[in-house]
């Protein structure tokens, strides 16, 4: 990409314990796009979130965001621009929903009528009613007080937004639920998010980038169709092909056409039925047995086809590589 | 005591109101520094953990210490009045509101202190936006128990002449007057309710409200609206500063003392500072020049001011004892004792004036004849001094019947004939009061309580002519005239200015 990157890691080296949570990571991050660092606990993709926002300081390496060293001066101007949800919803409970989302654009210096009307328009967008503006957070459940985290993240408008895990404390409707209306929003404002996930679903639906982190490395960064069909690792692999059987159902179609299973054109002479990428298998048990295949689609393209011999042979290779 | 009584001090008398402004003041005053100090104290221990230690334990220790021990360790630095009793105070309602207030600090959520530093808010910001706010509620409770404890403690400033609703818990106690002890703490208890009430009501507040309601406050404190007359400790060149101990006959003295300087010159400016509650304290602020003159009993000087148990004050008579009060002073403080007066305020055997008459009783010797069919109500402090009952065995081979007695319980015992003979003071207004007679200590086995000014020898000798208009007291006043006059303060609720003038007015040491 020609852009200069939103966040460009160089050579960082983080130390816990005398032990390095990352070692030697290079990473850039390029305007407008959502990349997702995805890897299982303790892998340090949270270290690298916080790094970036200052929280962490890293014993050897460069970070530049938009441009800037990030460095104790810049720090603060750094962090202005920057939206931030985290995993535990963090609404401040002394204030009103209205105060929560109007305090960061007030400390920024932004005009109170635009920010009042950039939050009236996320709040429809989030499906909130107007009048939870008066409320607190303790009034709200787990979901509307993490749409709350969102618009709040993204109501100043900034440059970058980083999110740790939002959704993971979430129930599986919740979750599906914020997905897409940060996908939504994105698209509105276009700004560059960087996304936390252990999810490998909400890595391959969320991300355009997505970095596997596995031991403080990024060991692959790709686009979600070169990840699945060309995992540079066993490791990988297996982490895309939906490690844990007993999950299986919950894996998105999507990715078994773009793993290759199925086809690119048609079968011929069955009925069809198109469905979105981001269903899971689960839910095409039962379509299947109505409908002889499947046209999967991502963003109203029509991606692949799947029959039922396509899903099993998917489920054969995960039975043999158990 | 009765209800009436109670209601007639809460509605009548303005001395109640005025003393319920002065413990407003003092507790506001003390309050709000305390809060000054306690809270940006904490704020700032939040981030530093050994600091935060240090200071809850100095601020502990300082709550152990008794309260009296830091009035009588400032009164010396600072001097008497309402500057020592703010400054015990604030000691005081530190802790609670400090402890507090870190406690709520230093258990935020740190998600949520994470999330405002990450959302760039300063550390300013971070403070005033959301860890105070978080923590309003405790910060509360601890102003409240702080309010509580100082309101309660206030009650002691009266010992320092700093004024408040403990100077009538004092009177009371010193005048078996529990109506009057009762208005005191009743007061206090109910101002206690009230300002937590307030404090209560302010934290529901919101935060716009809080500030404008605490900052009005606070200014109205300022501009002195709410303060009533406030001693100060500083001593003006042109003014002279009486004070005199709990009670009132020093009261009287005081009173005496300040007609007699000002009719001998108009220019000079008399301060008079009744109800000290101790020795030590008045002493102490004579020394450090924060009171010029106060009234002291020879008895007290050799007994407390400068014991010595090697002294021996048997059989000595009233000059020598004074003689000799008046030359330690002298040698050991640089101090001046003025003449003497002429009652001897000591233990005495006291029946009622019918007893006396049909068994004709005059002296202690006297109840010898009778000794074996009297009972007797001698609190315990005099059973069991040398100078009391065991002297009374001793020294006129004297044994009674005893049941010991609460002094305040002695007076109703003989009024009411469940005993004959009592010990008490021998100007206790209570003898007059109820047709008591004291028997006289033929046998001279009490020591010398007399009572005459002390001051320092520098004041004495800058002031000729208050030393000189201060002596024509010598040798007057006798025990009976000082029984009627505590008689007339304590029960017939005359001013013990008025009292005091009368009597020089009388005796023709003042011109009417």
């Amino acid at each position: 990409m020609p852009n200069t990157p939103v966040i460009q890691l160089s050579n960082i080296s983080v130390v816990y314990d005398q032990q390095k949570a990352i070692d030697d990571l290079s990473l850039s991050v390029y305007p407008h796009e959502i990349m997702v660092l995805v890897g299982e606990s303790g892998g340090g993709k949270t270290t690298i979130l916080r790094t970036i926002s200052g929280l962490v300081k890293p014993a050897s390496g460069h970070i530049l965001v938009n441009g800037l060293t990030l460095n104790d001066q810049n720090l603060r101007k750094i962090r202005l621009n920057m939206g931030y949800v985290l995993q535990q919803i963090s609404l401040f409970p002394n204030m009103t929903i209205n105060q929560n989302l109007t305090l960061l654009p007030e400390i920024k210096h932004q005009s109170k009528t635009a920010a009042d009307q950039t939050i009236k328009e996320l709040m429809a967008a989030a499906k909130l009613p107007i009048d939870y503006l008066s409320k607190y957070p303790n009034e709200l459940s787990g979901g509307e007080q993490q749409r709350v985290g969102i618009i709040r993240a993204f109501g100043t408008k900034p440059d970058l937004i980083l999110m740790d895990e939002p959704f993971s404390a979430l129930d599986p409707v919740s979750r599906e639920q914020l997905q897409d209306l940060t996908l939504s929003i994105h698209q509105h404002f276009n700004n560059t998010i960087l996304f936390i996930t252990h999810d490998m679903n909400e890595a391959l639906k969320m991300g355009q980038q997505i970095g596997v982190v596995k031991d403080g490395q990024i060991i692959q960064l790709d686009t979600p169709d070169n990840l699945v069909r060309h995992p540079s690792n066993d490791y990988v692999r297996t982490l895309f092909n939906g490690s844990e059987a007993h999950k299986i159902e919950n894996v998105y179609i999507r990715r078994l056409v773009l793993a290759g299973y199925g086809r690119k054109t048609p079968f011929e002479k069955l009925p069809v039925t198109s469905v979105e990428g981001d269903r899971t298998l689960g839910d095409c048990y039962q379509l299947l047995a109505q409908n002889q295949q499947l046209a999967v689609r991502r963003n109203s393209q029509v991606i692949g086809y799947l029959n039922s011999e396509s899903i099993l042979n998917f489920l054969a290779t995960k039975a043999t590589n158990n | 005591m009765s209800i009436t009584a109670i209601t007639h001090f809460f509605t009548a008398n303005a001395k109640f109101i005025n003393a319920l402004m002065e413990h407003v003041y003092l507790t506001l005053i003390s309050l709000i520094i305390a809060i000054v100090i306690a809270i940006p104290l904490a704020v700032y221990a939040r981030n530093h953990r050994i600091f935060a230690h240090i200071a809850l334990g100095f601020t502990s220790i300082m709550q152990t210490i008794p309260s009296l021990a830091i009035l009588g360790i400032l009164i010396p630095i600072v001097g008497i009045g309402s500057k020592p009793a703010i400054i015990a105070l604030v000691i005081y309602g530190i802790l609670p509101i400090y402890s507090n207030t870190y406690t709520a600090l230093t258990t935020i959520d740190p998600n949520l202190t994470e999330a405002a530093e990450v959302f760039g808010l300063t550390k300013w910001q971070r403070l005033f936006r959301i860890e105070l706010p978080l923590s309003t509620d405790s910060i509360l409770t601890g102003i409240k128990t702080s309010t509580v404890l100082i309101i309660g403690t206030a009650t002691l400033a009266a010992l320092i002449g700093a004024g408040g609703l403990g100077t009538f818990i004092l009177l009371g106690i010193d005048r078996s007057n529990t109506a009057l002890t009762l208005t005191g703490a009743i007061g206090s208890a109910l101002l206690a309710v009230v300002f937590s009430w307030l404090i209560t009501r302010f934290g529901r507040l919101k935060a716009k409200s809080m500030v404008i309601v605490g900052g009005t406050a606070l200014l109205l404190l300022l501009l002195g609206i709410i303060a009533p007359k406030v001693y100060t400790a500083t001593t003006q060149p042109e003014k002279i500063v009486i004070a005199g101990k709990l009670g009132s006959e020093p009261d009287i003295l005081i009173n005496m003392y300040r007609d007699l300087i000002e009719a001998g010159d108009k220019k000079i400016d008399v301060d008079l500072k009744p109800n000290f509650g101790k020795t030590s304290f008045l002493f102490s602020a004579l020394k450090s020049n924060q009171i010029n003159i106060y009234p002291e009993f020879t008895g007290t000087v050799l007994e407390d001011i400068i014991p010595n148990s090697e002294r021996q004050l048997q059989n000595k008579s009233a000059t020598q004892i004074y003689h000799m009060a008046k030359n330690e002073l002298a040698a050991k403080y640089n101090m001046t004792y003025g003449s003497p007066l002429n009652y001897n305020n000591t233990y005495t055997v006291v029946t009622t004036q019918k007893f006396a008459k049909r068994h004709h009783l005059h002296t202690i010797s006297d109840l010898k004849k009778l000794q074996n069919r009297l009972h007797s109500g001698f609190d315990l402090e005099f059973m069991n001094r040398d100078d009391g009952y065991k002297g009374l065995v001793k020294k006129y081979g004297l044994s009674f019947n005893n049941t010991d007695l609460d002094p305040d319980l002695r007076y109703q015992a003989i009024r009411r004939g469940q005993v004959q003979v009592i010990d008490g003071y021998s100007t206790d207004s209570q003898i007059r009061q109820y047709h008591l007679v004291s028997l006289r200590d033929n046998k001279h086995l009490f020591p010398t309580y007399q009572g005459a000014p002390l001051m320092t020898k520098a004041f004495a000798k800058k002031h000729p002519a208050v030393v000189k208009q201060l002596h024509q007291l010598a040798g007057k006043i006798t025990a009976k005239e000082m029984r009627e006059m505590n008689y007339d303060v304590n029960v017939k609720k005359i001013s013990a200015a008025k009292v005091a003038r009368h009597y020089l007015q009388r005796h023709h040491l003042l011109r009417k």
